[in-house]
């Protein structure tokens, strides 16, 4: 077997003169080996494929992009390959290029004829040639666009999706036109030139030069949305996504993967939220569902298990909040859902039973026993905030891990959403850091950035560093109100930036816990140019729109 | 840093936001102050050599914010003899970012450009760059054009940055791999960019004057290969600035008078130096954060050690031909140490290390650039093997916001008391 990475590779010829072309795409549980040769911060690609090369005796690598240039680099320093080979592949696809691409392809042919001992087989080649047209789905199908995708990530995103899910990723697309007639006649080197000029006439990964016809992907008429993947510390597909976006009218959801075993909650809420944007009803069903007779009486109960609290409201058929609690959510998100819920039952005098369906939400939504439903926090978030306020259209949530940014129709239906990544910069783990840092608690954090003097500017990004930074700024003697003032801009940038890429606008509504820091909201008010709409529970936006749903879906 | 450049760069900031235009005229206003100081430095030593060259640079800035029309968008590998010959300036993002970090304004650019979706991960210079241009501080120019060595960034960037200006672009596409029909290849592709040039410009490039450009070219090389021999045996006041100065004279500003001048007078201040010292000899692999003031401390002003050397301007030290200019430019880009495998890089960068006699390297994994990280434990390994101590320290060239500066200092003081003990 030998072991390949990229679309650009000649996987027939490689066949045809006797070897056996396999693509490496797989996850890793840690890059422990590869971080020990290489840099933390390569891309997860290549990470991943240094340490099974590492594991490899055959491996052919294409000069496609500068972490699979060092990769080949690091593992013929390293070596233990019997066949180790780099190609050099232009990114243009003209004439010169061609010539230039059949030169690697007749060396690589002669290399292979050394090593496999076999002869070039013109039957084997021309069939592979064949075989490796793949039509798109004749019926309404998804596709995974942008970096790579390991199998593992396309059978979570398939197993999300009610559609079928077709992969276009830069691995995924490999389209080789069928040969020409006169292929079995050809010379060898005339045989090569056409499979050059072929080779790079394939759909163009972003590396190439020529890119426009990426276009093309996004205009298929039976693909009706986007699942676009991006890989951690691979730049190529955050352009791409960048100009897509933009061009294109289909709904689209941006993910970001590291050839790692996902953790499920983040991953999943995404994908649960791009199937609902699916499923959501129009506003003439809507407003249908408005005039359906409810049962009298009946409770309904929305409750939001975040990582940090969990929140419960309860509602009647009127929709009038009844009762609502916040609790801290512990280790296990079923201990803080029974403590929410038992609080909820000491406060109207009821028992669980007597709640007519309990809808879950948040990250903890699918380890809550007695729920009777759930949805993704970006859907209730979306309902509770248009509920209380039919005006908004932009929601910035920033809760204790995630922060959020979702954007609302007039009808209260989600237009984007994009939340942050695994990262807890700008989140209410970053200020709770920080306020331990600081020696502070969160009711201090929230007064003490309002009145400063000197302007300080807390420039990393990352938590980890932040903390460094502010306890620098500590021993140079700087106030605690200019430190948190610093923070609370830190926080405020890195929530514009989201606003802006998820292009939101006002009127704005803020929730989430952080929304009851003063300190945060005064700066962010700044930077976006407009008030922010703030309740006197930003907390429970969530659990009220899961509410909501526990209501109109009974 | 300064407080009045502070304050400069918090102007700037602000009128970024609120007017773009005002935000590009402090700009070309600062670096008009600093061609100006350059070329009337009253210094006549290796201080003076840095200022003028500093002061040319700040032209080409000047000229990309107020003429932009008569500039050409290119990356720091690109040949841009032609340019000269032409009277166009080059403008590149690894100049532009630098000349904004160290007015204290960057951060605002960094951020634009990822609001715009650019990968937090891209390397900084180019991410500023871009930030730079979608702001609308930095204006359109006549054309965009990129080589693919060294990295993915020119790609990426380039490619959004013509598609954003909506101005020509061209690639000039290097081969990995070194061979005389790869010079041909790149020679070709030059041609065909100059005539698109001569047609967007207006003017037809005088074949005499390209020559002498690349014979300009030729003489700098020769000057710097004669500094180098001569800089092992010396020691010499040395900055972060002043590597990054000579890897600008040595790539685009090459062919330029100014980059000769900076020659000749590099050295003469090395045959007027002092025979070695005590300090610690430490030769820079990779781009030098000259932003950042925890670094000049450690570096520059405390008296501990020196910059012997980087490998950025040691890129291509061969021979060129002036009557073959194309191919001469050619044969610089697919000669680069950077292009092809890192173990050429690597190896060019220990041979220098020990002509230097540096007592150890710093290998500089500037944020983003995947090139060096991926190559940064292979060089470790290398140099070490041939006695050479070396410190993989991260950081970055012009964004503070990737940067942990209290680590970076302990770790580079600890490196040094490392060297310290070991030559005891």
């Amino acid at each position: 077997m030998i072991g390949y990475s990229c679309k650009y590779t000649p996987v027939e010829l490689l066949a045809a003169c006797g070897g056996q072309p396999e693509l490496l795409d797989q996850e890793e549980p840690d890059f422990e080996v590869a971080e020990s040769l290489t840099h933390a911060n390569l891309c997860c690609h290549a990470k991943a494929l240094i340490q099974e090369g590492t594991r490899l005796k055959e491996l052919i690598l294409m000069d496609c992009c500068d972490s699979l240039r060092r990769s080949y680099d690091v593992l013929e320093f390293t070596g233990g390959q019997d066949f180790l080979h780099l190609m050099d592949l232009p990114h243009e696809d003209n004439g010169c290029a061609v010539q230039r691409f059949q030169a690697e392809l007749l060396h690589l042919a002669e290399k292979c004829r050394k090593v496999y001992g076999t002869e070039f087989s013109r039957e084997t080649f021309l069939r592979a040639c064949r075989e490796n047209a793949r039509p798109l789905p004749d019926g309404p199908f998804l596709a995974v666009l942008g970096a790579r995708a390991s199998p593992p990530l396309l059978d979570v995103i398939q197993k999300s999706m009610a559609l079928p899910v077709v992969n276009l990723t830069c691995s995924g697309n490999r389209n080789l036109e069928a040969p020409p007639k006169e292929a079995d006649s050809m010379s060898f080197d005339a045989l090569m030139e056409w499979y050059a000029a072929a080779l790079l006439r394939m759909m163009p990964c972003m590396r190439m030069a020529g890119v426009t016809a990426r276009r093309s992907l996004t205009e298929h008429p039976y693909l009706k949305g986007i699942i676009y993947n991006t890989v951690k510390f691979c730049d190529f597909y955050g352009f791409d996504y960048a100009a897509l976006k933009d061009q294109t009218s289909l709904p689209i959801l941006k993910i970001e993967s590291d050839y790692m075993p996902m953790p499920s909650g983040q991953l999943s809420t995404r994908l649960e939220a791009f199937a609902e944007s699916f499923a959501l009803p129009g506003p003439a069903e809507r407003n249908a569902m408005k005039e359906t007779v409810k049962k009298a009486g009946a409770l309904y109960a929305g409750i939001d298990s975040g990582s940090t609290t969990t929140n419960m409201v309860v509602i009647n058929d009127k929709k009038e909040i009844l009762a609502s609690a916040i609790v801290r959510t512990g280790a296990k998100a079923q201990n803080g859902a029974r403590a929410a819920l038992e609080e909820i039952c000491g406060k109207l005098n009821l028992r669980p039973e007597d709640l007519t369906s309990i809808l879950a939400t948040g990250y903890g939504r699918g380890n809550i026993p007695f729920a009777t439903g759930t949805k993704t926090e970006i859907t209730c978030h979306a309902r509770g905030a248009h509920f209380l306020n039919p005006d908004i259209r932009t929601i910035v949530d920033i809760g204790g891990q995630d922060s959020k940014v979702i954007c609302l129709d007039e009808t209260g239906a989600v237009t984007n959403f994009i939340m942050n990544d695994k990262c807890a910069a700008g989140t209410g783990r970053f200020l709770e850091m920080m306020a331990r840092t600081l020696e502070l608690d969160l009711s201090d954090m929230s007064q003490k950035g309002l009145t400063w003097k000197k302007d300080l500017t807390i420039s990393s990004m990352c938590t980890v560093f932040a903390e460094s930074e502010v306890i620098s700024l500590i021993a140079d003697n700087h106030s605690d109100n200019d430190i948190v003032h610093g923070l609370n801009k830190s926080i405020a940038a890195k929530t514009a930036s989201m606003v802006s890429r998820a292009k939101g606008i006002a009127p704005f509504m803020m929730t989430g816990g952080v929304a009851r820091n003063l300190g945060v909201v005064r700066e962010l008010e700044a930077r976006l140019g407009s008030g922010l709409f703030i309740t006197e529970n930003p907390d429970l936006c969530g659990a009220l729109g899961a509410a909501l749903f526990a209501l109109e879906e009974s | 840093m300064k407080a009045y450049i502070e304050a400069l760069g918090k102007l700037v900031e602000a009128q970024t936001e609120k007017s773009p235009e005002a935000a590009r005229k402090l700009l070309a206003a600062a670096y008009s102050w600093v061609r100006f100081s350059g070329k009337h430095t009253l210094h006549r030593d290796i201080q003076g050599a840095w200022e003028r060259l500093n002061g040319a640079v700040a032209g080409t800035m000047v000229d990309s914010l107020v003429h932009p029309r008569e500039t050409v968008m290119v990356n720091i590998f690109f040949p841009c003899e032609m340019l000269h010959a032409l009277g166009i300036q080059p403008m590149f993002p690894e100049g532009m970012s630098a000349y904004v970090a160290c007015t204290a304004c960057q951060r605002v650019f960094a951020e634009k450009a990822e609001a715009n979706n650019v990968p937090e991960s891209l390397c900084s210079y180019h991410k500023t760059m871009l930030g730079l241009a979608e702001s609308g501080v930095l204006p359109r120019p006549l054309m965009v054009s990129n080589t693919t060595l060294a990295c993915d960034a020119n790609q990426l960037s380039f490619r959004r940055l013509a598609e954003f200006y909506e101005a020509p672009h061209a690639v000039i596409d290097i081969p990995d791999r070194e061979s005389e029909d790869a010079v041909n290849y790149v020679a070709d592709q030059l041609r065909r960019m100059t005539a698109q040039l001569e047609d967007l410009c207006g003017r037809k490039l005088n074949e005499t004057a390209l020559k002498e450009r690349v014979a300009s070219s030729k003489r700098s090389i020769a000057l710097y290969r004669q500094y180098l021999k001569r800089r092992g045996d010396i020691s010499m006041i040395s900055t972060m600035s002043g590597e990054l100065f000579s890897m600008i004279a040595t790539h685009v500003m090459l062919g330029r008078p100014e980059s000769e001048q900076y020659m000749q007078e590099l050295l003469q201040a090395a045959e007027h130096a002092p025979k070695r010292n005590g300090k610690r000899r430490l030769f820079w692999f990779h781009i030098l954060p000259n932003w950042q003031d925890s670094m000049k401390a450690i570096l520059e002003t405390s008296g501990t050690c020196e910059l012997v050397g980087s490998d950025l301007p040691l890129d291509y030290l061969g021979d060129l031909d002036p009557e073959r200019p194309y191919e001469s430019m050619a044969r610089r880009v697919v000669g680069s140490i950077s292009n092809g495998s890192s173990l050429r890089r690597v190896n060019t960068a220990v041979e220098a290390a020990k002509a230097l006699h540096a007592d150890g390297v710093i290998l500089f994994c500037h944020w983003g650039c995947k090139q060096t990280m991926g190559m940064s434990q292979i060089a470790k390994q290398r140099m070490e093997s041939e006695g050479l101590p070396t410190l993989v320290l991260d950081g970055d060239g012009c964004d503070a916001r990737n940067v942990a500066d209290g680590q970076m200092v302990t770790r580079v003081n600890a490196f040094l008391e490392q060297l310290e003990g070991q030559n005891a």
